[in-house]
């Protein structure tokens, strides 16, 4: 009966229903975007191996450490195998279609970051050409390269024109530790040519990658590398690999605060949205309120109406909002993107149990008002009551 | 006059409704002016770093300082090319510099921070004659002594005057604090380049920034450079170079700014016109009543409109009016672009104000449009017979 009641309640003004939920779609579709906005920051962190440990120059991330230190790092008990890599500044074309490319110790590469997908053939061609490049599909899509093509990159850290040769296109089991918009190179490659073109660059590295042996303590190896570098003149910042790029993410606090607090004020315009639909429908009701009451009705059964339409509503808002998620979320993946490779803005179940969870609490909270000015209503008022 | 009464009255009469109504516009408004604030003061932040007059000399093919490497005989030839200012005590207007980040962590929060350093030398600010030392001194030249930025000195503790940086195995003490008229330059530390490049093993500088006789001279200047095969460096225009150096944050701000304005608006506009649409089921008996006593449909028409525009209107005074109070906060974020910290600030124009409130009276004129045309065309009869909607 109450349900039935509530139900014809809620769609008793067509227009102004669809103007309510229309509104709210609108405010969970901006919620739900800046939500994605945050997930994928913070996607990376997440998803880190919890094996690999990143080790830097304690000074910066844009200094470099000695080659030699590789070795060093292979004697520290614990450690399996040890990686290294550095940034491969290129710039295809223009400034403006510049892309993550970085040349890696191909001894080790695959070995350290199980996430690349690559078929054995295309793996092989590219371990035995020196000058040869694997991209991750996104950045072949975005381009339109394929497997054997040759690309003509400027250096920008690397001095000099660079013609790589495409020799696999990759993908990655988890896109949201290792990208698939980048491309790599050797490090023995991009090392040889520096001797003629930046001699005093020879030999260094941007990062070493230290896997973890099973059954170690990463907390230990951690201590254990930079304790090998202590007072040395280059000193080392080790973390594991989920510390380091949750520390990045953290550079952008304010940022994400903003983001954080935007996405607060969110609920409070669907509240007031939904507030005003409500009182407005409550008024008109007054009466019919105050007829209920006569005939028996309970102030908890009007509250359960009241309640109950809220949060229908509220619920219509959000299914409606979230249906426009999805396009809306591509659209803007690809304009912040703005011509470089898209970010993944995955739509999680996490995602879809915040947006609800918010409007049913915002349902909740909307209906608070109404429904406390019509428990306190005695029925004589309502009966009285002049639309 | 009279209509405007009227509608003032109305929107009175249902005060409950009015206040939420405004509340929503007027947070539409608000998220809509902060962003521009936003954007507008990174742009204001990234264009200002530099002098026009100004230009630097990056290695062929870096895109920033710190992929460049100039050695000392190149910029020894360099600065001395005509068109650069000659400084009254002889010297040129031409500054070597290596430019640097450093992770230092945040006292507050214990996150780490990538802060600039800048090896420079007093010339520097002959060049930039925009910054201005406001506490303390200049660093004495081959000493480890440094003077910061004023955002520097906000958000290091302890980086403020008088205290001691280290870095490098090396103490550096802050002996000044300097201002650059909220430029990027306000997010980094300057001092002594030789200190600088023995500490951190270089032997070669990052950029050399020139000052020329005057701003049009550059083009040619740049064409002459690029052109010489025994230079290999490329020559940008100081505020250019800095400009293009937060293009990642600059286009989330407006993207994401973009985006929100326009889904709140139309939800906004949903808002307007369930507020106005129940306003005109409301008074249908009121309206017949004005329709005898002669007003025509114009009129009515008119009275919605005006009711409308007027939320409208004081929705956008209202979101406004917030924004004004985010007015010279500044953010400290990392900026993707270099990886260092850069502090920007949200900054109010008049323009903002006008764009700002114009938008809240647009989405007052397209909320009330169809609830007021509804209402003009309600027949008089019907209009009379009916109690309430």
């Amino acid at each position: 009966m109450l349900v039935r009641l509530m139900l014809r309640n809620t769609v008793r003004r067509p227009v102004r229903l669809a103007l309510t939920i229309g509104g709210l779609a609108m405010v969970v579709l901006a919620f739900g975007l800046l939500r994605l906005t945050l997930d994928e920051w913070h996607s990376g962190a997440k998803a880190a191996a919890n094996n690999r440990l990143i080790t830097v120059h304690a000074m910066s991330d844009s200094l470099q450490l000695p080659l030699a230190y590789r070795e060093r790092i292979a004697l520290i008990p614990g450690v399996q195998l040890v990686h290294y890599g550095n940034v491969f500044g290129v710039e295809y074309r223009d400034a403006k279609e510049s892309f993550g490319a970085f040349a890696e110790h191909m001894g080790t590469f695959f070995e350290t970051y199980p996430e690349i997908l690559l078929n054995e053939g295309d793996r092989l061609a590219f371990l035995k050409d020196r000058g040869g490049c694997i991209i991750g599909w996104k950045l072949a899509a975005r381009f339109g390269w394929k497997v054997g093509d040759v690309i003509p990159l400027k250096g920008t850290t690397h001095p000099g024109n660079w013609e790589l040769v495409v020799r696999g296109i990759f993908h990655s089991s988890n896109p949201a530790i290792m990208g698939e918009g980048e491309l790599y190179v050797h490090w023995q490659f991009a090392n040889e040519r520096l001797k003629s073109t930046a001699p005093d660059r020879v030999d260094q590295v941007g990062w070493y990658v230290a896997t973890t042996a099973p059954g170690m303590n990463p907390r230990n190896v951690v201590e254990a590398i930079d304790a090998t570098f202590a007072n040395s003149f280059a000193e080392t910042r080790t973390e594991r690999e989920q510390a380091y790029i949750a520390g990045w993410v953290a550079r952008s606090g304010a940022l994400l605060e903003a983001l954080d607090w935007l996405s607060g004020v969110m609920n409070g315009i669907a509240a007031l949205v939904l507030v005003n639909a409500l009182a407005m429908a409550v008024r008109e009701r007054t009466r019919e309120y105050g007829v209920m009451k006569t005939l028996g009705f309970q102030p908890r059964h009007l509250v359960t109406l009241v309640l109950g339409e809220s949060l229908l509503v509220a619920l219509g808002g959000a299914v409606a909002g979230l249906g426009l998620l999805y396009p809306a979320a591509r659209l803007y993946a690809v304009m912040v993107a703005g011509g470089k490779t898209v970010g993944t803005y995955e739509i999680t179940a996490e995602t879809i149990w915040l947006c609800l969870g918010a409007m049913v609490l915002v349902g909740a909270l909307a209906a608070l008002w109404p429904a406390v000015r019509l428990s306190r209503m005695t029925t004589l008022e309502g009966l009285r009551h002049r639309g | 006059m009279l209509w405007s009464v009227y509608s003032l009255r109305n929107l009175w009469a249902r005060r409950v409704t009015t206040l939420l109504t405004l509340s929503g516009l007027g947070l539409v408004v608000f998220v809509f002016v902060a962003i521009l604030m936003l954007a507008h003061g990174l742009e204001r932040t990234m264009g200002r770093t530099g002098d026009p007059a100004n230009a630097i000399l990056l290695s062929k093919g870096a895109l920033s300082e710190i992929e460049s490497s100039l050695s000392r005989d190149q910029t020894g030839v360099l600065a001395a090319q005509p068109d650069v200012v000659t400084l009254e005590d002889h010297q040129v207007a031409a500054v070597r510099e290596i430019a640097l980040q450093l992770t230092l962590r945040k006292q507050d929060r214990g996150s780490l921070a990538s802060l600039s350093v800048r090896g420079s030398s007093p010339v520097a600010f002959a060049v930039r004659p925009r910054v201005r030392i406001v506490r303390g001194r200049a660093w004495q030249p081959g000493t480890t002594e440094v003077i910061v930025g004023s955002q520097v000195a906000r958000q290091f503790p302890e980086a403020r005057l008088a205290e001691t940086l280290r870095f490098g195995r090396r103490e550096w003490t802050v002996v000044g604090i300097f201002e650059a008229e909220g430029s990027g330059f306000d997010s980094e530390v300057w001092g002594d380049v030789d200190q600088m490049m023995t500490t951190f093993h270089r032997t070669a500088f990052s950029s050399m920034t020139l000052r020329l006789a005057d701003t049009e001279v550059l083009p040619a200047f740049k064409a002459r450079l690029e052109r010489d095969p025994r230079f290999k460096v490329s020559v940008k225009r100081e505020p250019e170079y800095y400009e293009g150096k937060a293009e990642g944050l600059a286009r989330l701000i407006r993207v994401t700014g973009l985006f929100l304005t326009v889904v709140f608006s139309v939800g906004a506009i949903l808002g307007a016109t369930m507020t106005m649409s129940a306003s005109v089921a409301h008074r249908t008996t009121e309206i017949g009543t004005l329709r005898t006593l002669g007003f025509t449909r114009g009129h009515i028409l008119q009275a919605f409109m005006l009711e409308s525009i007027l939320l409208g209107l004081a929705g956008g005074l209202l979101g406004v009016a917030g924004a004004a109070l985010l007015n010279r906060v500044t953010i400290s974020t990392v900026n993707w672009d270099t990886g260092a910290e850069l502090a920007f600030g949200f900054h109010l124009t008049p323009g903002m104000v006008g764009e700002g409130v114009l938008f809240a009276v647009f989405m007052g004129l397209i909320g009330g449009l169809v609830p007021a045309a509804r209402a003009a065309r309600l027949d008089i009869v019907q209009a009379l017979g009916e109690r309430t909607a």
